[in-house]
C-alpha cells in the first residue's frame, strides 16, 4: 500500500480522528492476503490444474495473482497460468486483493496441498 | 474407384457410407465484418461460446462415465478455457476495434495461445497446444453453423474417415452407427487403433492424403484385415467384398458352438488357448469365446491413455478387473514395454528418446533405470495376484544380468510388501518374453532361471531379421516363416522342455491359422492370441492330431526360403479346413 501523507490545519485536528479510521477501514476492506505454496505435481502446473485454479479464482471478486520469482500473472486466466510453466518443486506466491482475500488465498492454497485431487470441493 | 493401403489395426471387412469428419484447417468465409454489424457479431460468438461450454459439458459427463475421472477432467479444462475472460475479451477487442469476423477473431486468438504453449520450454505443457487446436475447432463448428456431424448424431450406420481421430470425437462414439474408421495419419498405438481394436470394429490408419479426396456419403470398403481402404469402389469390387463379408460372417456363424468346447486336437491332446489384451474392457471378447486366461496381458494402456505417470492404484484397478474375471486360470502381466519416448518424467534425460527407439532405452531396460516406476506396476502386480493365478513376465530380455536385476528388484518389493502388511502374494511365477534374439540363443541357460518362457515372435523376427515391421519397404523380409525364426522357436522349445519350463507363442505368428500345424507340431501347448481369433484357432487345433502335425513341422523344417514354408502351410491349412476365410 502507498503512504499517504495527510496534512490537517490545527483547527480540524480532529479530522484526522475520522481519516484515520478511513484508512483503516480501508486496509480492511481491501486487505491483501499472501502465501507461499510448492508445487508437487509431477508434470508441474498443467492445463488441469491450471484450470483448476482459474475456476477457483473467478469466483472472487477482487485481484488474484500468482508470482514465481519476478513472473507475476492473472489466476483468473487459464492462459496467463500456463505461461508460468511452474515445474515441480517451484515455489509459487498467491496474492488475493480485496474484500475475503484471505479466503480465496486458502481454497488456493488446498488446491496445491492436495495436489489438485478432484475432491467435491476442488473438483472443477 | 479410389484405393488405399494403410496399416491393418482392427480386422473385419465392412462396407457403408462415408461421413468425412473435417479437415484441420477451416475456410474462413470472411474476415471483416461492418462496423454496424459488431454488436451482432459479437452475440452471435457469445452464443457459440456458449454452445461450445455446454457441448464439452456432455463430453465431460460421458467420458468420466465411461473412460474415467481422467478424461473428465480433461474437458472440464477445457470448459474452462472456452469460459476464460481473457480469451473472450481478447475476441471481442479484435472485433470491437478490428472488426474482425468472430470467426477470424477467434482463430487468431486461439492460435497465438497455441503457438505461446508450443514455446514454453517444457515438452509435455507444449503438446497441450493440441488442446487448443481441439477448442478452435469446436468453437468455429458453432461460428461456422457447419453440421460437423457429431459421432452420436448419427441416424444411420456410416464408415468414419477422418484426418485423426481425437479422445474427444471418440468418446461420443455410438457403436450402432459406426461401422469402421479409416484415418490419414497414425499407427498401431494411435488412439484410433487401440479403441478400434477394443470396441472390434474394423479400422485402418496411416493411408494418407484420403479425406480431401472424399465426399462425404460416397460409398467405402474399409478392409481392417488387409489394410484397405477403398471409396466408390466397382460393381466387381462391391460384389468381392459382399462374397467375403458373408463367408466371413457364415464363418463366425459356424464357430459359434465351438465357443464352449475345449482347444483340444482330434487325438485328444489339450492346448492353451489364451487371449492377448490391452484393456481390461476386452475380458469379456476372451471369456465369451472360452478362452484359456491371458496370455499377454499388455499394460502399456495405462501409461498413453493419461496425462499422467499411473499410480499404483491405477495400476491395481486395473489388473483386479481382469484377475477377477479368470478365477483360476493364468493372467500373464507383461511389465512395461514402452520406449522412454512415450513417458512424460522419463524424458527428464533429453538423450533418452535415442536414434533407435526400438533399439535404444524400453521396455525392461527402461524398468531397470526407473525402479520407482518399476516398482510401482510390481507392487501393483503382486497385490493383484491375492485375487487368482497371476504371472509376472518381462519383455525385451536381452542378458541373464537383466533377469537377475529384475528378479531381484521383484524381492524387493516383496520384501517391502510384507513390511507395511499388504496383502499380496509372495510366490507369483516369473516369466519372460523370447524376442531377443540373444535370449534365444542362451535359451538354455535362461530357462534355468524363469518360470516359463513366451515367444514374442513380432519383436523376435524384427530383430532377427533386421527388418522393421512396420516399414512396408522390407515387409518382404519380415517373415513367421523364416527358417531363422523356426530354428530359434525350436531352440527355445527344447530348452524349456529340458528344464520343465512351459513355452507360450504369443505374437500375430500364433493369430495365423496356417501356422498352427507347425507350432503344434513343433512341440508348442500354449499360444496365446487377439481374441477374435480364438474360435478360428480352435476349429483348426480340432481337426488335426499331434503326429499330423508333427509331420508338417518336419516338412517344413526341411525347407530354406520363408516363400516356401508359407506356401507350404497354406495349402496344407486349406485342406485341413477348406472352410477357412484366410
Amino acid at each position: 500500500m502507498d503512504k499517504v501523507s495527510v496534512c490537517f490545519p490545527e483547527d480540524q485536528a480532529d479530522l484526522t480522528g475520522i481519516v484515520v479510521r478511513a484508512v483503516v477501514e480501508s486496509i480492511m476492506e481491501h486487505p491483501v492476503c499472501r502465501r507461499t505454496v510448492t508445487v508437487n505435481l509431477e508434470h508441474g502446473l498443467h492445463l488441469v490444474p491450471c484450470s483448476m485454479i482459474a475456476k477457483i479464482a473467478a469466483q472472487f471478486d477482487g485481484d488474484v495473482r500468482i508470482h514465481k520469482g519476478t513472473q507475476s500473472v492473472d489466476a483468473k486466466t487459464v492462459f496467463d497460468l500456463m505461461t508460468l510453466a511452474a515445474e515441480k518443486d517451484t515455489l509459487l506466491t498467491l496474492e488475493a486483493e480485496g474484500k475475503g482475500s484471505a479466503g480465496i488465498v486458502d481454497k488456493l492454497a488446498h488446491l496445491f496441498e492436495s495436489n489438485f485431487e478432484p475432491t467435491g470441493s476442488n473438483a472443477p | 474407384m479410389l484405393l488405399k493401403r494403410g496399416i491393418a489395426v482392427s480386422p473385419g471387412v465392412v462396407q457403408g457410407p462415408t461421413l468425412v469428419l473435417g479437415l484441420e484447417d477451416f475456410r474462413i468465409p470472411h474476415q471483416f465484418v461492418s462496423v454496424d454489424a459488431v454488436d451482432t457479431e459479437i452475440a452471435r460468438l457469445h452464443l457459440a461460446l456458449e454452445a461450445a461450454g455446454r457441448e464439452i459439458s456432455e463430453n465431460e459427463q460421458l467420458a468420466s462415465d465411461q473412460l474415467g475421472k481422467q478424461y473428465g477432467a480433461i474437458f472440464a479444462a477445457h470448459r474452462q478455457m472456452v469460459q476464460d475472460p481473457k480469451l473472450v475479451g481478447e475476441i471481442e477487442e479484435l472485433i470491437r476495434e478490428k472488426t474482425y469476423s468472430p470467426e477470424f477473431a477467434t482463430s487468431r486468438v486461439l492460435r497465438r495461445y497455441a503457438q505461446v504453449f508450443r514455446s514454453l520450454g517444457n515438452p509435455y505443457m507444449a503438446e497441450r497446444a493440441a488442446d487448443i487446436r481441439d477448442l478452435e475447432k469446436r468453437v468455429l463448428h458453432h461460428l461456422l453453423g457447419e453440421r460437423r456431424e457429431e459421432l452420436t448424431q448419427l441416424t444411420a450406420p456410416v464408415v468414419v474417415l477422418a484426418h485423426n481421430l481425437t479422445p474427444s470425437e471418440t468418446a461420443r462414439l455410438d457403436k450402432k452407427y459406426v461401422l469402421g474408421f479409416a484415418t490419414e495419419i497414425g499407427g498401431h498405438t494411435s488412439h484410433t487403433a487401440i479403441l478400434a481394436g477394443a470396441l472390434e470394429i474394423p479400422a485402418v490408419v496411416g493411408v494418407g492424403h484420403l479425406v480431401t479426396d472424399v465426399a462425404g456419403g460416397e460409398m467405402a470398403i474399409i478392409d481392417g484385415t488387409r489394410g484397405e481402404v477403398i471409396v466408390d469402389p466397382d460393381e466387381a469390387t462391391l460384389s468381392n467384398y459382399r462374397d467375403s463379408e458373408k463367408r466371413f460372417r457364415s464363418m463366425a456363424q459356424r464357430l459359434r458352438p465351438l465357443n464352449s468346447l475345449p482347444a483340444e486336437t482330434h487325438d485328444g491332446t489339450r492346448i492353451q488357448l489364451m487371449g492377448n489384451i490391452e484393456f481390461p474392457e476386452e475380458v469379456d471378447h476372451c471369456t465369451d469365446r472360452g478362452a484359456d486366461g491371458i496370455g499377454l496381458y499388455r499394460t502399456e494402456f495405462l501409461y498413453l491413455e493419461t496425462d499422467r505417470e499411473p499410480t499404483e492404484e491405477d495400476h491395481y484397478d486395473a489388473y483386479c478387473r481382469v484377475v477377477s474375471a479368470f478365477n483360476n486360470q493364468a493372467v500373464i502381466i507383461r511389465t512395461l514395454d514402452l520406449g522412454a519416448d512415450k513417458i512424460p518424467s522419463a524424458l527428464d534425460n533429453p538423450d533418452a528418446a535415442g536414434p533407435n527407439p526400438v533399439l535404444g532405452l524400453r521396455s525392461i531396460r527402461l524398468s531397470l533405470q526407473n525402479l520407482p516406476l518399476f516398482k510401482t506396476q510390481l507392487r501393483a502386480i503382486l497385490r493383484a495376484a491375492v485375487l487368482g493365478d497371476v504371472r509376472i513376465m518381462f519383455p525385451l530380455v536381452a542378458t541373464l544380468l537383466e533377469l537377475r536385476q529384475a528378479k531381484m528388484i521383484v524381492s524387493d518389493v516383496v520384501e517391502d510388501l510384507e513390511d507395511a502388511g499388504v496383502p499380496f502374494r509372495r510366490d507369483v511365477p516369473i516369466g519372460m518374453m523370447m524376442e531377443v534374439p540373444s535370449a534365444a540363443m542362451m535359451a538354455e541357460e535362461f530357462a534355468q532361471e524363469v518360470d516359463f518362457f513366451s515367444i514374442g515372435t513380432n519383436d523376435l523376427i524384427q530383430y532377427t531379421l533386421a527388418a522393421d515391421r512396420s516399414d512396408q519397404n522390407v515387409a518382404n523380409l519380415y517373415r513367421p516363416g523364416a527358417p531363422s525364426i523356426l530354428r530359434l522357436i525350436r531352440r527355445v522349445v527344447t530348452a524349456g522342455r529340458n528344464h520343465n519350463v512351459p513355452v507360450t507363442v504369443c505374437g500375430q505368428m500364433s493369430s495365423d491359422p496356417k501356422f498352427i500345424p507347425l507350432l503344434v507340431g513343433m512341440g508348442l501347448r500354449q499360444l496365446s492370441v487377439t481374441p477374435h481369433a480364438i474360435p478360428e484357432l480352435k476349429d483348426v487345433i480340432r481337426s488335426i492330431t499331434v503326429s499330423q502335425a508333427e509331420g508338417i513341422a518336419a516338412h517344413a523344417e526341411t525347407l530354406d526360403v520363408a516363400r516356401d514354408v508359407e506356401n507350404y502351410l497354406r495349402s496344407e491349412i486349406d485342406r485341413i479346413c477348406p472352410d477357412l476365410v484366410i
